[in-house]
């Protein structure tokens, strides 16, 4: 099956400042990559370059299509939902669903309506009347009534509280992904989403640092627990990263056998934000 | 398609009610302005039966006159509403959705920013008009109701004295002509607003007013010469479009020697003289400068990029 986006050698440029540098990946369908990196490391441009909010340099293709040159035929089988992609404040919520159902020919108003009838959102309210947590079930009711190939979420829970982040995820999960859907997704809590990821991309300073599949991840790299003279015997096998927790010391091996630590210490596999600050220190040292 | 253009048209009545409010507003202070005119001058002041007695006595030509003028004065005071409405209208449309950071969902969805500015423009030169003119004609047969009780009351005939001289269909065929007159001679400035609206960060109103004050004082200290006042403000004084939109001489019996001298079976359709304005270069001309600013409106919407934080 071809690739949901194949992206090789893309570039943003904001006038000196490149947010996007020479960056080449492809995801494939049934994938649910996370966009991971700090701010200003170029996560949302990378996005929006491959919403078509904005033009770049490079070859990128989303489901086929030059996102930016074709944005009205890709965005009928694309969703996305930002923290920056804010509802109309002043729509009454049945109007809103109308609205999309007009304009949009992938969206099944009775799955949006059937969706609605498990929330508190009341159809004769304005958005600016319902509480964000109850936005956030309207925008997910539109979401899920849509028939899309990629969901792109770009910080889609920012300002929730844990219930509505656990449930927008949950609710992803269960009635939207399948093996012919995508899901690109940023975040800065990355715990949150790291047990549902199959991919995973670090990004920094407009670079892409890293792009494995997290079963690639958990082969390839190993967290040592260890202390005294044995974390001496082990930091002679190069981590790539060391911090020390409780007077214990952590090491990040990258491409180390399992079974030369096993004696060492304390072995597992790390977790994505442990990962990422080690790979970044790596890349930056 | 139609479906799809009606509901960005809807959309754009919901987030601006003032479209349909303002004349809503206008007509009511209208109709009870007339009724208490009516009720104080008419009723206790000269008393409904002196009135209808000096309708009798003006005759066929004093009723047509004041029954006409009685419907086409309050016109006006909708003209003026519609024309700042439409104003500030377009200078919001594309600003609001930047301000309330909507505008990203409405990129989520497959519509194209041709589309979009293009259904902005349409309501602000077409939707809001026929608002306005649907609030105009209800307003004139209110009016006339209001008439009628009125002459009722004071014991004459309403139908002689207040339905068979009004002009009404004509008066209505009028306005019809004269807002899509409007709506296509002031083109560029709706244009204008809409495209300070997608362009300006913030201050639209300044950005979209501010050129017109300052250009033509810079191009007269720089080289003397008055042709930016000459086009842009004197385009946007209505004397310029009347003039374009009536054949010449029956102009003048029209509003030069209102009410007195107007005869008794004046057609005002023989002032229309839509080939006259359709060959006046000015209506052309405006209309290529509407384009440039439109398309500039559309570009602004799809490259602007804001939200370059991350």
């Amino acid at each position: 099956m071809t690739a949901v986006v194949q992206a090789r050698g893309v570039s943003k440029r904001y006038g000196s400042t490149r947010a996007v540098d020479d960056v080449s990946f492809e995801v494939e369908p049934g994938r649910i990559v996370g966009l991971i990196g700090p701010n200003g490391a170029g996560k949302t441009t990378l996005l929006k370059t491959l919403l078509g909010l904005t033009d770049c340099e490079g070859e990128l293709r989303v489901l086929g299509l030059d996102p930016f040159r074709q944005r009205k035929q890709l965005m009928q089988n694309i969703c996305f939902v930002a923290d920056v992609a804010v509802l109309p404040p002043w729509i009454r919520v049945s109007d809103l669903l109308d609205f999309v159902e007009a304009v949009h020919p992938n969206f099944s108003r009775r799955e949006a309506d059937a969706f609605l009838e498990r929330t508190p959102v009341r159809r004769d309210a304005r958005v600016k009347e319902l509480s964000k947590g109850m936005v956030t079930q309207l925008h997910l009711s539109i979401i899920m009534a849509i028939d899309a190939k990629l969901l792109v979420l770009d910080e889609p829970t920012l300002g929730l509280d844990i219930l509505f982040r656990k449930e927008f995820y949950t609710t992803i999960l269960s009635d939207y992904f399948d093996e012919q859907r995508t899901i690109i997704v940023t975040t800065h809590q990355v715990e949150e989403i790291e047990h549902i990821l199959t991919d995973v991309m670090f990004i920094d300073d407009g670079r892409v640092v890293l792009d494995e599949s997290v079963d690639a991840v958990a082969d390839r790299y190993v967290e040592l627990t260890t202390s005294g003279d044995r974390a001496e015997e082990a930091l002679a096998l190069q981590p790539i990263a060391r911090r020390d927790v409780f007077g214990k010391k952590v090491l990040t091996f990258e491409g180390v056998d399992r079974e030369r630590l096993h004696g060492l210490g304390e072995v597992k596999t790390p977790g994505l934000a442990d990962l990422f600050v080690a790979k970044l220190r790596g890349a930056r040292a | 398609m139609i479906r799809r253009a009606y509901f960005l048209m809807q959309r754009e009545l919901w987030e601006h009610r003032a479209l349909y409010l303002t004349p809503l507003v206008i007509a009511f202070i209208v109709v009870l302005g007339v009724a208490t005119a009516l009720v104080t001058g008419g009723g206790r002041i000269v008393g409904f039966e002196n009135m209808v007695a000096g309708m009798q006595l003006g005759g066929q030509v004093g009723s047509v006159a004041g029954v006409t003028a009685l419907a086409v004065g309050p016109s006006t005071v909708f003209v003026v509403g519609l024309a700042f409405l439409v104003f500030f209208y377009s200078i919001d449309a594309l600003y609001a959705e930047r301000k309330d950071r909507s505008i990203l969902f409405w990129k989520s969805l497959p519509l194209t920013d041709t589309e979009v500015v293009l259904s902005k423009l349409a309501t602000a030169a077409l939707v809001a008009p026929v608002i306005t003119f649907g609030f105009v004609a209800a307003t004139h047969v209110v009016i006339l109701c209001l008439s009628t009780v009125a002459v009722w009351v004071g014991g004459g005939s309403a139908w002689e004295l207040v339905w068979r001289p009004v002009p009404l269909l004509q008066i209505w065929v009028l306005s019809v002509y004269l807002l899509i007159g409007a709506a296509l001679w002031f083109l560029p400035y709706i244009a204008w607003g809409l495209f300070c609206s997608a362009f300006a960060k913030k201050n639209v109103f300044l950005w979209a007013v501010l050129p017109f004050v300052v250009t033509p004082l810079v191009e007269r200290l720089l080289f003397d010469t008055n042709l930016f006042a000459k086009f842009a403000l004197g385009r946007l004084s209505y004397m310029q479009w009347i003039k374009a939109s009536f054949s010449g001489e029956n102009l003048h019996i029209a509003f030069g020697d209102m009410p007195g001298r107007l005869t008794g079976d004046v057609n005002l359709l023989s002032l229309v003289d839509p080939g006259k304005f359709l060959s006046t270069p000015g209506l052309w001309g405006g209309l290529v400068v509407a384009a440039g600013f439109t398309a500039g409106a559309i570009y602004f919407r799809r490259y602007r990029d804001e939200t370059a934080n991350g």
